[in-house]
C-alpha cells in the first residue's frame, strides 16, 4: 500500500499534465476558475437559435504564471461533465510547427475528439434522412436506396455505413432544400463537403474559407449535438501569425463559440507590443480568468489534499496526518523555495513511490529526504550554506521551538565556529565570555594580535520573531524580517553584519554537528565560507 | 627722458640685430659709456657680445631671439629643453591629481578613524539612520503606487518599469533595487504575486521572475 492507505500513488508523474490526470482539480481558485468558465458555457448554451447572431461569440483568457496549473485546468474542463453542453477542441500552440494559419487552422479541427468529423458526418446523414423520412422519393435519391435493395430489407443504416466507409458516395444535389431554412448557401456547400469526406483534403484553402468552415462546424455543433463549440488555446504567445489568425477569428464572431486563450502574463504583455489591435480585443474578453493565488500555500495544499482524498475512498486521512504532511510540504514552500504546484506535485509522485518501496506509511523526514536527494539533488534551503537536509532542518526547527534560550544558543555556535577557527589555525581562540556590556557576546583574538567583539544586537521581540519563522507555523508572517539578530565587531574595524534566518539556521546546525561529533572533512569548505559569509575570516 | 634712459631705448629699439658698441659711442659722447655699459652688463639688462670682428648691445629681451635665429646648436637644445619642460609639466599635473586624491582618502581615513573613537550606542544612531534612508514601509508604498501606475487590466507590470522609477527615485543601483524588492515579496507574499519572464527580476530557484502584481 502507498502512504495513507493508498492502493495507487494518486499524483501525476509527467512533468506536464495529461488528460490521464486532469480528472483531478484541486484549490479553491482552480475550481472557482473552472466554474467561471462553465458559467460561460452555459449562458452561451441558452441561446439554441442558429441564426441568432447576437451575442454568441465569447472570448475567455486564463492568464497566469507556468506550473501554476493553467493547462491541468484545461484539460480538465475539456474531460469535464461541460462535455454535455460544449464540443471542445484542445489545442497545444507548442505542438504546432510551422506556426502558419493553415497549420493552426487545422489544429482546431484536429483539437476536437478523434472520431470528431466521422460522427459529424453520421449525425448530419440522419438529420437529412430525418427531414426526408416522409418522402421516400427524396430519400432514394439522396442515399442511392434501389429497389431490390429495399426488397432484401437494407435500409438507410445500411447506407448511412457504406458512406461512412467512403463505399458509397450520396447524391447531395437534393439537400439543399433540407437546410435552407437554418444554414447559408456557404454553409450547405461545407456540409455537403464533410458528407462527401473532403473536409480534411490537403487542397489549398483561404482564410475567409477557413473562417467559413469555423462557422459552419459551430452552427453544426449547435443544431445537431446541441452544442456550443469551445476552442482552448494553450501556450498562446505573440506569435504574429497567430495574433492575425485570432484576429480574424474574433473579428469573424464565429456563433456559438468560445474562445479559450491560455497564456503567462509575460505572453500577454509582449502581445501589447506586438499586435495593440490583436491586445485591444484580449483586453475586452467576456471573461478574464484570474488565478490570483494559485501559488499559494493555502492553494497547493488544497490541491495535494485533493489528490489523496480522490483516491482514499475507505479510510479518510486524519487530520493529524493532514497537518504533518502540509507541515513538511511547507517547509519545502517556504525553505527551499518549490513555489509552484507543479513542483511540489512531482516531489510527492517521488515521495509517494520511494514510501512504497520502503514499506512506510506516510511522508516523513526520512522519505522526504531521499526524495530531494533524488529529484533534486543540488537543492538546499534559501541561502544555506551548510548542506542541510530536509530532516536535519526538521529536528532543529523542533529544537528551536522546544523553549531554549535562543539567544544562548546562537552565542554558543559563534563560539564554536570560533573555536573551530583557532583550530585551523584561521583565528585565534575566543578568550572568554565576557558580559562587559549586554551585547557583547564574544571575545577573541585574530591573527594580528588585536581583540575584536562580537555583539548581538538582539531584543526579545526579534528573538520571538526568529522562532516564528523558523519554527513552522502557517500563518507566520516575515514582517520584521529587519529585525534579525545583527552582529557587530567592534575593534577599529567596525562591521555591521546582518545575522539572517538562513545564517543562524546554519549556524545552529553547525553547532550541533560539533556537540555529537558529526562533522567531517567535506563540512570543513562549508564550514569556513560561512564563517566568511559573517565576516569572521 | 633721462640719457641713460635714451641709451636704453636706443638699445632696445635695435632688436634682434643689436647695435654696434662703436656707434653708440659716437651717438652719446657726453658720458662714459663703457662704465654704463659694463654696469648694465654685471645687472644683465643688456648683452654685449662680438658678431664677426665687431662687439655689439642687445636688451636682454632681444637677445635671446637672436642667438635662436642665428645659433642652430643653440636652437636646438631649447627645443629638447622645451619638450622636456612639457614632459614634466604633465607629470606635475598627474602628480597633483594623485595628491588630491590622497587628500581625500586622508579626510575619509581620519573622519572613520574619528568615527570609530564613538561609542556603540552613537554607532547604532548612525546605523538605525541609514535604515532610515530606504525604509521597507516607505519602499513598499512607492513600489505598490507604481505597480497601480503601471499595471494592465490583469495587473501584472514588469518589474523592470518600477525598477527605472524606484532606482530613480531611492537613487539606488538595479540589484539594491531587487534586493529590497524581493525582500518586500517574502515578508507579503499574501499580497504579492510573482511571475516568471522578462529579463530581469528576482532569481528563484534558478528562474527569473520579472513580473509582480498585488493581490
Amino acid at each position: 500500500m502507498y502512504p495513507y492507505s493508498l492502493y495507487k500513488n494518486p499524483f501525476p508523474s509527467s512533468p506536464t499534465p495529461n488528460l490521464g490526470d486532469a480528472h483531478i482539480l484541486g484549490g479553491k481558485r482552480h475550481i472557482e476558475a473552472r466554474n467561471s468558465i462553465f458559467s460561460c458555457i452555459k449562458d452561451l448554451e441558452k441561446n439554441k437559435e442558429v441564426n441568432d447572431t447576437t451575442e454568441k461569440f465569447r472570448i475567455v483568457t486564463v492568464i497566469q504564471d507556468v506550473g501554476s496549473g493553467k493547462t491541468h485546468l484545461t484539460l480538465n474542463i475539456k474531460i469535464s461533465e461541460i462535455n454535455e453542453k460544449a464540443t471542445i477542441s484542445y489545442l497545444d500552440l507548442s505542438q504546432i510547427y510551422p506556426k502558419n494559419i493553415r497549420s493552426l487552422y487545422q489544429a482546431m479541427i484536429n483539437g476536437f475528439q478523434s472520431n470528431y468529423l466521422y460522427n459529424l458526418r453520421k449525425e448530419l446523414l440522419y438529420y437529412i434522412n430525418d427531414k426526408i423520412k416522409s418522402n421516400h422519393k427524396a430519400t432514394k435519391k439522396i442515399f442511392k436506396l434501389g429497389f431490390f435493395e429495399s426488397l432484401a430489407g437494407k435500409g438507410i443504416d445500411h447506407k448511412v455505413l457504406q458512406i461512412l466507409d467512403n463505399k458509397l458516395e450520396p447524391n447531395l444535389d437534393y439537400i439543399d432544400n433540407i437546410f435552407d431554412n437554418t444554414f447559408s448557401k456557404t454553409d450547405i456547400s461545407i456540409i455537403k463537403i464533410i458528407i462527401q469526406n473532403h473536409f480534411e483534403d490537403k487542397e489549398s484553402i483561404t482564410l475567409i474559407d477557413m473562417i467559413n468552415r469555423l462557422s459552419t462546424l459551430s452552427k453544426i455543433n449547435l443544431k445537431l449535438f446541441n452544442k456550443v463549440s469551445l476552442y482552448q488555446f494553450d501556450e498562446f504567445d505573440n506569435n504574429v501569425e497567430i495574433l492575425s489568425f485570432m484576429k480574424a477569428i474574433i473579428n469573424a464572431h464565429i456563433p456559438n463559440t468560445v474562445l479559450m486563450l491560455i497564456l503567462t502574463p509575460a505572453s500577454y504583455l509582449k502581445i501589447a507590443s506586438e499586435d495593440s489591435s490583436v491586445f485591444d480585443r484580449l483586453e475586452k474578453a467576456n471573461y478574464k480568468i484570474d488565478l490570483a493565488g494559485s501559488n499559494s500555500f493555502e492553494e497547493i495544499a488544497n490541491i495535494v489534499l485533493a489528490y489523496i482524498k480522490f483516491y482514499n475512498h475507505n479510510t479518510d486521512i486524519t487530520e493529524v496526518e493532514q497537518n504533518d504532511l502540509l507541515s513538511k510540504i511547507k517547509i519545502l514552500y517556504d525553505d527551499f523555495d518549490f513555489r509552484n504546484i507543479r513542483s511540489i506535485l512531482n516531489i510527492m509522485y517521488n515521495a509517494f513511490e520511494i514510501a512504497i518501496d520502503k514499506n512506510i506509511s506516510l511522508i516523513n523526514e526520512q522519505v522526504l529526504d531521499e526524495t530531494l536527494q533524488k529529484t533534486y539533488p543540488g537543492v538546499r534551503i534559501k541561502g544555506s550554506i551548510m548542506n542541510i537536509s530536509i530532516s536535519d532542518y526538521i529536528k532543529l526547527k523542533n529544537h528551536i521551538n522546544s523553549n531554549i534560550d535562543l539567544k544562548t544558543e546562537i552565542v554558543q555556535s559563534l563560539h564554536d565556529l570560533i573555536n573551530y577557527l583557532h583550530k585551523c589555525e584561521i583565528k585565534c581562540k575566543y578568550e572568554d565570555y565576557l558580559p562587559l556590556e549586554e551585547e557583547v557576546n564574544v571575545i577573541y583574538k585574530d591573527n594580528n594580535g588585536s581583540t575584536s567583539q562580537l555583539s548581538m544586537l538582539l531584543n526579545e521581540s526579534s528573538l520571538s520573531n526568529l522562532k516564528n519563522i523558523v519554527y513552522h507555523d502557517l500563518e507566520y508572517s516575515l514582517k520584521d524580517f529587519k529585525k534579525y539578530p545583527k552582529i557587530t565587531n567592534r575593534n577599529n574595524k567596525h562591521s555591521f553584519i546582518n545575522l539572517e534566518h538562513s545564517k543562524i539556521v546554519d549556524l545552529l546546525y553547525m553547532s550541533s554537528k560539533f556537540n555529537q561529533n558529526l562533522h567531517t572533512s567535506d563540512d570543513h569548505n562549508n564550514i569556513i565560507l560561512l564563517a566568511k559569509s559573517i565576516n569572521l575570516c | 627722458m633721462s640719457l641713460e634712459e635714451k641709451i636704453i631705448d636706443r638699445i632696445f629699439s635695435s632688436g634682434v640685430l643689436g647695435i654696434k658698441k662703436t656707434d653708440l659711442k659716437k651717438e652719446f659722447t657726453s658720458v662714459d659709456l663703457d662704465k654704463i655699459l659694463n654696469t648694465w652688463q654685471k645687472q644683465n639688462e643688456i648683452i654685449i657680445s662680438k658678431k664677426g670682428s665687431t662687439y655689439y648691445c642687445w636688451h636682454k629681451d632681444n637677445y635671446f631671439q637672436y642667438l635662436l635665429n642665428s645659433d642652430p646648436k643653440f636652437k636646438y637644445i631649447f627645443e629638447l629643453l622645451k619638450e622636456v619642460q612639457t614632459s614634466f609639466q604633465n607629470l606635475s599635473v598627474s602628480l597633483n591629481k594623485h595628491v588630491e586624491k590622497l587628500d581625500s582618502k586622508m579626510i575619509l581615513l581620519m573622519d572613520s578613524l574619528l568615527a570609530t573613537n564613538t561609542n556603540s550606542s552613537a554607532f547604532e544612531n548612525n546605523l538605525s539612520h541609514s535604515n532610515k534612508v530606504i525604509n521597507l514601509e516607505n519602499f513598499k508604498e512607492d513600489f505598490d503606487l507604481t505597480i497601480n501606475k503601471y499595471s494592465a487590466s490583469i495587473g501584472w507590470v514588469p518589474l523592470s518599469t518600477l525598477r527605472n522609477d524606484l532606482s530613480e527615485k531611492y537613487e539606488i543601483a538595479e540589484n539594491e533595487f531587487y534586493d529590497l524588492a524581493e525582500q518586500l515579496v517574502n515578508e507579503n507574499r499574501s499580497h504579492y504575486e510573482l511571475s516568471s519572464g522578462g529579463n530581469e527580476g528576482i532569481m528563484i530557484r534558478g528562474l527569473i521572475y520579472g513580473y509582480v502584481r498585488c493581490l
